[in-house]
């Protein structure tokens, strides 16, 4: 009978009556002719005898029978004796809020394994970005194609696939701006064969990145490494002897037609268009000038009609000097493009810039304008990092004409 | 392919959800009456934990796909910056079209940059489509608007997927560009060292004439370009008109005098007898040719005698001026054709005559003199005009372009946008929503449906 009154009252009056009132109202006593009803809400139950109690008792009554004599009373909620229905829509939401929490969680790890794993799937193939420069110099169009930081990593069977599309894109020149051999590489057999191959496609350069200095140098090219090594101070600084230093990798480059350039430039004539290529070894900001500045401003200042490219390996140096130019075209890698690239926030971290370095105004990935010129930092074609997140390994290709 | 059809798959789902809802809504509500149905939403559960999950899942794979899905779709602005573009006109003043920027030609072109495998001119251009940025009424004289800024849009479609959109839209733009500059703006090319011709195989007089047909040239691109850019200086300080000065001079005091008269003077000739023979069949034919235009113009004389006194009289003729004003011009009939024609003859036989002058001119000193030490002289002349020739070319060349880039740099702007994050977010909003309503309205039919 309890359950049936409120049930009824529950059934016929408005929702907030019922919310307010009939929720905190138990039936204590339904029997000989006597309806005991006890309120454990916290409104005044004057209100409640003022508004609503001739209609609640005649539902009731309408029930129960109208020989019943009703009573109300209001006791003080006790926790342990919060009408069971309540109690469960407590417990009911904290379940909710918990299970939501949990799911979210679960959810998220999943989808962000979901994320690398696909990310990583899709960094087996590399993406061609084109760039447009434009250039008095050139009396006709032209083609170079920039391949960086390769980490002796592999697309398609001896780098076929990169080997196939590099022939079709028609290069007129090719440009490996350093890290191409991993310093940890068991071999450098695959990128030699690479730059063979290459070569016959196009007069090749091939530029140092920290990657190959680490192994063939075994120290940092920074100026004070270099002057220890080499015994020098500001006054007798030889860079020469830096630059005769010859090893394995160059000397298997030079023999598969590639030119490395370390500190040097070399012209190649393209259509009618003599090409400068600047080719920097101390790419580190404290070793360029004493170690690579002379031929950097000869390479500058000598045969000025001609189209001047300057290749690097790291970006640090366009950062650091204020100049008046630095060619025509410049071109480097190293920053693997921020590893990972967020919507808005761009490049997430690279080793000497830490993390978010394009908002802290770092070169790290695409085209800047140096000096009023392009500078073109390329992404590079390593392929084995699992962090490497919306930045597709890239070949980069740059048109040159006058327009 | 697959990303477009997995990007359905979030939509399918949600529509399966509201499906099913409606259907079981639809069958248990017809037992009950409006207040009852009201109710049961009225006192619905909205927030469910496995409804935000659902919702919350759906949405990201829907945010995912989208993204990669977005990557298909991206547009370019090309922007005409040249004052003939307001007039719809190219540089040259010609009818600009704005088809022109898919053109087959462009596409192909856009193709062998990109090295594209395994699609079609046609394969792209039916991914591609062309409007003006702003785009105006022709019916009413006050919205009538001439864009000068173009949208190019490119939706990859099932052939053309493979390919990087961005990639593509940006070489067709650049191609464009390329195709545009050639088109209407840098048709006048020189003649490069490699196509110049072997000096000594040729005769004095001719290689006169050649450099002269070449300095001509030189001036001709100069004055051109004068007229289109009269005020505009070179890096080198110069400007059209004072490099054609300098060919000018150049040509009358190096190939004319001196060299032409080195030769004539001293009858300078590789192969005497056959160059002379040479000139002298000219003679003969410019003699027929004098001869034929001599009666010509006696011809037209007798015409013009024969004509009565009537039609030589000059009449008035109702015209009007430039500015559309009327006014009666003098004229006399009948004889101006004859009379036109008659000083054209006249001027021609007079220019046959001084032609064949001259060839007896250099035939009497080709057969006078025989000096090789002077043949000597005249190759080092040759040389040295021939060089200098050269160095006006590239200097004109160099001007020529530093104004084609002055003025054609930023005659075509290109800037090149895909979806952005903020409209990749509404759409993942809007999903959301509508996966949520779904859901939520699923959860209400299987529940709280069913409990009445």
């Amino acid at each position: 009978m309890k359950t049936r009154i409120i049930e009824h009252l529950k059934k016929v009056l408005p929702p907030e009556v019922v919310f307010t009132w009939i929720d905190n109202f138990v039936i204590e006593k339904c029997e000989n002719n006597e309806i005991v009803i006890v309120y454990y809400g916290n409104e005044p139950l004057s209100k409640f005898k003022k508004e609503y109690q001739e209609t609640v008792y005649s539902h009731i009554c309408f029930v129960a029978g109208y020989e019943n004599k009703i009573k109300l009373k209001q006791r003080k909620v006790k926790r342990e004796k919060v009408p069971k229905d309540i109690k469960e829509k407590k417990q009911g939401r904290g379940s909710v809020a918990k299970w939501f929490v949990l799911s979210f969680i679960f959810i998220a790890i999943a989808l962000s394994i979901a994320l690398v794993i696909g990310n990583y799937i899709a960094d087996r193939t590399f993406q061609e970005t084109f760039y447009n420069v434009s250039s008095l110099k050139a009396n006709n169009t032209m083609r170079v194609i920039q391949i960086s930081d390769l980490h002796s990593c592999e697309y398609g069977e001896n780098n076929k696939v990169l080997i196939d599309r590099v022939t079709k894109l028609k290069p007129d020149i090719i440009i490996y701006t350093g890290d191409c051999l991993d310093s940890k590489a068991a071999s450098r057999t695959n990128v030699v064969k690479l730059c063979e191959t290459l070569a016959k496609v196009a007069p090749s350069y091939y530029i140092y990145g920290n990657n190959e200095v680490e192994r063939f140098y075994k120290f940092p090219l920074n100026q004070t490494e270099l002057d220890a090594k080499f015994g020098f101070n500001d006054k007798n600084r030889d860079p020469s002897k830096l630059t005769a230093i010859t090893d394995d990798l160059e000397k298997d480059l030079e023999a598969a037609g590639v030119k490395v350039l370390k500190n040097e430039k070399d012209t190649v004539l393209v259509g009618t268009t003599n090409v400068d290529v600047f080719g920097v070894l101390t790419s580190n900001p404290s070793s360029f000038w004493s170690y690579a500045g002379d031929e950097f401003n000869k390479f500058l200042y000598e045969n000025t009609e001609n189209l001047k490219i300057m290749a690097i390996h790291e970006p640090t140096v366009f950062t650091e000097f204020e100049v008046e130019t630095w060619g025509d075209l410049a071109i480097c890698g190293h920053t693997h493009g921020g590893t990972a690239r967020l919507p808005l926030f761009g490049a997430l971290y690279t080793h000497e810039e830490g993390f978010l370095p394009e908002r802290q105004g770092y070169y790290v990935f695409g085209r800047y304008e140096v000096s009023g010129r392009p500078l073109i930092v390329n992404s590079g074609l390593v392929n084995n990092n699992l962090l490497r997140i919306n930045n597709k390994p890239e070949v980069v290709i740059i048109d040159i004409n006058r327009f | 392919m697959l990303t477009s059809l997995l990007y359905k798959l979030p939509y399918l789902v949600i529509g399966v959800f509201f499906v099913i809802a409606a259907v079981t809504i639809f069958l248990r509500a017809r037992k009950m009456t409006r207040s009852e149905f009201f109710k049961v939403f009225k006192e619905a559960k909205y927030i469910q934990a496995w409804v935000l999950i659902v919702t919350f899942v759906l949405s990201f794979a829907f945010g995912v796909l989208n993204h990669l899905n977005s990557k298909n779709w991206v547009s370019a602005v090309v922007a005409l910056n040249y004052s003939e573009a307001s007039q719809a006109q190219n540089s040259n003043g010609t009818r600009y079209n704005m088809a022109e920027i898919t053109c087959d030609e462009v596409i192909e072109k856009a193709i062998e940059k990109g090295a594209f495998e395994n699609v079609t001119v046609k394969d792209i251009k039916s991914c591609l489509s062309v409007y003006p940025y702003v785009q105006g009424n022709v019916n009413s004289k006050e919205e009538y608007h001439i864009s000068t800024e173009f949208i190019v849009e490119y939706c990859a479609s099932r052939k053309t997927r493979h390919l990087d959109a961005e990639s593509v839209i940006q070489l067709i733009t650049s191609a464009y560009k390329e195709y545009y500059i050639e088109k209407y703006t840098d048709s006048y090319r020189l003649k490069t060292d490699e196509e110049r011709p072997d000096f000594s195989k040729m005769e004095y007089m001719d290689i006169v004439l050649y450099l002269n047909k070449e300095a001509t040239g030189i001036l001709n691109y100069l004055y051109g370009l004068s007229e289109k850019g009269s005020s505009f200086v070179t890096s080198t300080n110069t400007t059209f008109n004072s490099i054609a000065g300098k060919v000018f001079q150049f040509r009358q005091t190096q190939i004319e005098e001196n060299l032409k008269s080195l030769i004539l003077q001293n009858g300078i000739v590789r192969d005497k007898s056959g160059y002379v023979d040479r000139l002298s069949y000219q003679n003969v034919n410019t003699g027929f040719d004098r001869q034929k235009h001599a009666a010509s113009f006696n011809l037209c004389n007798q015409a013009i005698a024969m004509y009565s006194e009537e039609m030589t009289r000059v009449v008035l003729v109702p015209t009007w001026d430039e500015v559309g004003k009327y006014y009666m011009g003098r004229t006399k009939v009948g004889i101006d054709e004859l009379s036109v024609k008659a000083t054209g003859y006249s001027d021609l036989v007079a220019g046959n005559e001084k032609e064949i002058m001259d060839n007896n001119l250099v035939i009497s000193k080709m057969n006078a003199a025989a000096n090789v030490n002077v043949n000597q002289m005249a190759d080092t002349l040759v040389a040295s005009i021939d060089k200098s020739l050269i160095d006006f070319t590239k200097e004109a060349i160099t001007a020529g372009r530093e104004f084609s880039n002055y003025k054609m740099n930023q005659c075509i702007a290109v800037s090149v946008s895909g979806t952005s994050l903020f409209s990749e977010l509404k759409d993942i909003l809007i999903f959301a929503i509508l996966a949520y309503a779904a859901i939520v309205l699923y959860a209400i039919a299987k529940k709280d449906f069913k409990k009445e």
